[in-house]
């Protein structure tokens, strides 16, 4: 049906239009998601035009009638929108229970707020006469603990003493402006308790929000609300400072109902009401209606306490020094509080990380530790095995009948064998572990090549292959052990499969910030559905290969671990009755880049 | 006279597979010791040894241990020693070289070449 109505599902598609779990349509969005789509277009559309009429109203004032009574009437549809936006919103978060009751709490606070609107309207219309505080303020309180319970409902309570201390700063910091601003001068008038509450009720709401706020943003929240959270934070800014200012208003008799500041409102509830629309439904099991990842929220609100620092600051500073509200000895307390909150955080902070980072090197260098002393163990009973057999094999005790000398023999090359397994599956587990460490320093690619061969040369002339080499004077960034193992790896492999009388070569080439090392064999080749099979741990073209040739199985991808460790990549390359040539790169020396950007230019 | 040598190796097999291999592949005099205790005793004696080789896990006094107070004392203040190890972690080899041995030899070690190779760390 989606098809059908292309223009009508770019509103309010899920963004990222993820389909459902294998794409499979759920019994509950049959209950056509187009009329939705079309009832929030529509909605949306309207609101943006009661906003318009609203501040081309305020701006010219060219309704006729009293300032009071077409403000009052002209926030109603406002309202009316945003609650409507709260609960369609709560209708498409079928997926995520978090989120449903979020927007349902939005939905009942917003509307005991348009209630308030609404009372507020018969007072000024219908009775002409409005007094303070009225029937309409329970119903505008009532907005604040509904508001404050739907943003602490809508993230997920994680380690507490961070969002805490930054709370704190933001109460200490807004509670300080709204103090001066607002409270302080209530306290000061003589006025009725019954008066004093409700005027003190509001900013206090405020403050309280205003936690609530940092509490939501400081907080891992569902992936779905991402776009709604930037629109909530906006709007009850912005209701926390329109009611700053309403309180100021009230408090030195200049407002009057239908003032500018009743824009700020108008704007904060045209906030929640795209807030809502901005929603994309969640479908059951919608991969986004989990929770997002910590360092998320906590970048995301890193800012908070410095802008509430900074705002408490500023307001206090800015205004005369040391009025009758604000002594000056409370104002340098506020800052001294304001301080010590940011520095504990900052501590908290500081502490975490380090303590993180320990934790992890410590686990590094147990591992490192344990596979140290494996092999340790392993090789020290080898030790005596592989020296005694040594010795018997030599006739240094004594010679030894032909079959048994040939007994020993065998017994020596398993040794052997055994002895290079434990080495590279000890390389092997150190690689995975993150603990092959590597010191790569700028190295000439010709002493690298003539280390190997040396070690190989006795193997070559034993098996009757000759060993070249072609090697560019090239300087590359390189751990020069531990290349040196890769080459030996890879040319002794070459070796081991070259038939008598056969070549192997080593070239290194460069090709613009790689170097290339090449080794070049002319044995039986490698059919192609195998050259990246070979670089699995125990894989080789032949299962014989392992009894016949004496490898681990492990000299691959070792080599492939050791050379991606170092910025570089392997392959293999072949002709079946040819031969194959092994590849790796590793990154030219910076000195050595030097003469070739200055050729090009 | 053949040369002196001190091998110093907790692990009885291992010592003995080590002498057979330096008196009869290397033609040393090797003396003995099983701990790091023995050789600093055997070190002390009146004839001079021309080179030590040292194990480096032994429980007492280990390896590096005992070069250290071959080193600090007047005992043996230039005997050139060359350490033998099972252990050949990351950086190892790098570690007990910078404590003052001219060598590493890693084990297991093959009993032929092990005079050999010896031979060659003390000619350089």
């Amino acid at each position: 049906m989606a098809a059908t109505l292309p223009a009508q599902s770019d509103l309010a598609r899920a963004p990222g239009g993820a389909p459902g779990p294998a794409g499979i349509t759920r019994p509950e969005f049959a209950r056509s998601p187009d009329a939705d789509v079309a009832r929030t277009r529509n909605a949306a559309l309207a609101l943006g035009a009661f906003v318009l009429l609203y501040l081309s109203w305020q701006l010219t004032g060219w309704i006729p009638g009293s300032k009071e009574n077409v403000g009052d009437l002209l926030i109603l549809p406002i309202d009316a929108a945003a609650v409507y936006a709260a609960w369609s919103a709560s209708r498409r978060c079928i997926g995520s229970s978090r989120l449903r009751s979020f927007w349902r709490l939005m939905a009942f606070a917003l509307a005991a707020e348009a209630l308030g609107d609404v009372i507020q309207a018969i007072y000024d219309i219908g009775l002409h006469h409005s007094p303070y505080p009225s029937l309409a303020d329970p119903f505008y309180l009532v907005f604040y603990p509904l508001l404050l319970l739907a943003l602490l409902t809508v993230t997920t309570r994680t380690k507490l003493l961070k969002p805490t201390l930054d709370g704190a700063t933001i109460v200490v910091g807004g509670g300080a402006v709204v103090w001066y601003l607002v409270l302080g001068p209530t306290v000061e008038q003589s006025q009725s308790p019954l008066t004093m509450g409700v005027s003190m009720a509001f900013p206090l709401g405020d403050l309280f929000l205003l936690a609530g706020l940092a509490a939501m943003l400081l907080r891992p929240g569902p992936i779905a609300f991402r776009a709604p959270l930037k629109l909530i934070t906006a709007a009850v800014l912005l209701g926390i400072g329109a009611d700053v200012l309403y309180g100021y208003g009230q408090l030195h008799g200049t407002y009057r109902a239908g003032d500018w500041i009743d824009t700020l409102y108008v704007l904060e509830f045209a906030t929640f009401a795209l807030a809502g629309f901005s929603q994309r439904s969640v479908r059951h099991g919608d991969p986004d209606a989990e929770v997002e990842d910590t360092a998320q929220s906590r970048s995301r609100a890193s800012w908070l306490p410095y802008l509430s620092l900074a705002i408490g600051l500023g307001v206090l500073l800015g205004v005369e020094w040391g009025t009758r509200f604000f002594p000056t000895v409370s104002l340098v307390l506020i800052v001294i509080v304001l301080a010590v909150l940011v520095a504990a955080r900052q501590y908290v902070a500081q502490r975490e990380l380090v303590q993180a980072q320990a934790a992890l090197r410590e686990s590094e260098r147990m591992k490192d530790e344990f596979l140290s002393t494996v092999g340790h163990e392993l090789r020290t009973p080898l030790t005596s095995i592989r020296g005694s057999l040594g010795l018997l094999e030599a006739g240094v005790l004594g010679e030894l009948p032909a079959d048994a000398t040939n007994m020993v023999s065998v017994a020596v090359l398993n040794a052997d064998r055994l002895v290079r397994l434990i080495g590279d599956i000890l390389d092997i587990e150190r690689m995975a572990a993150g603990g092959l460490l590597l010191e790569p320093v700028a190295v000439d690619a010709t002493e690298l090549v003539s280390q190997s061969l040396q070690v190989l040369q006795a193997n070559a002339n034993a098996a009757g292959v000759t060993l070249c080499e072609d090697v560019a004077p090239i300087r590359v960034m390189a751990d020069a052990d531990r290349i040196v193992q890769v080459l030996v790896n890879l040319l002794g492999n070459a070796v081991k499969f070259s038939p008598p009388g056969g070549v192997v070569t080593v070239t290194v080439e460069r090709k613009n910030r790689c170097a290339i090392f090449s080794v070049w064999d002319t044995g039986r080749g490698i059919p192609a559905d195998r050259l990246e099979k070979i670089f699995e741990r125990f894989r080789q073209v032949d299962a014989s290969d392992a009894r016949e040739k004496g490898g681990t199985g492990l000299g691959l991808p070792i080599a492939r671990g050791i050379v991606e460790r170092h910025g570089g990549r392997v392959w293999a390359e072949s002709r079946v009755g040819v031969g194959s040539t092994f590849r790796f790169t590793l990154p030219v020396a910076v000195a050595d880049l030097e003469p070739v950007r200055s050729g090009v230019a | 006279m053949s040369p002196r040598l001190l091998l110093v190796e907790d692990a009885d097999d291992i010592r003995a597979i080590a002498c057979l291999s330096l008196e009869r592949i290397g033609n040393w005099t090797v003396v003995p010791a099983a701990s790091g205790q023995a050789a600093l005793e055997a070190l002390a004696g009146d004839v001079p040894f021309d080179a030590v080789v040292l194990d480096v896990m032994m429980p007492g006094l280990d390896g590096p241990d005992t070069l250290a107070r071959m080193r600090e004392g007047a005992l043996a203040p230039k005997v050139p020693v060359v350490f033998l190890t099972a252990k050949v972690g990351a950086g190892e080899r790098e570690r007990l070289l910078s404590l003052g041995a001219i060598g590493v030899i890693a084990k297991p070690f093959d009993p032929l070449t092990l005079p050999e190779e010896l031979r060659r760390m003390l000619d350089r």
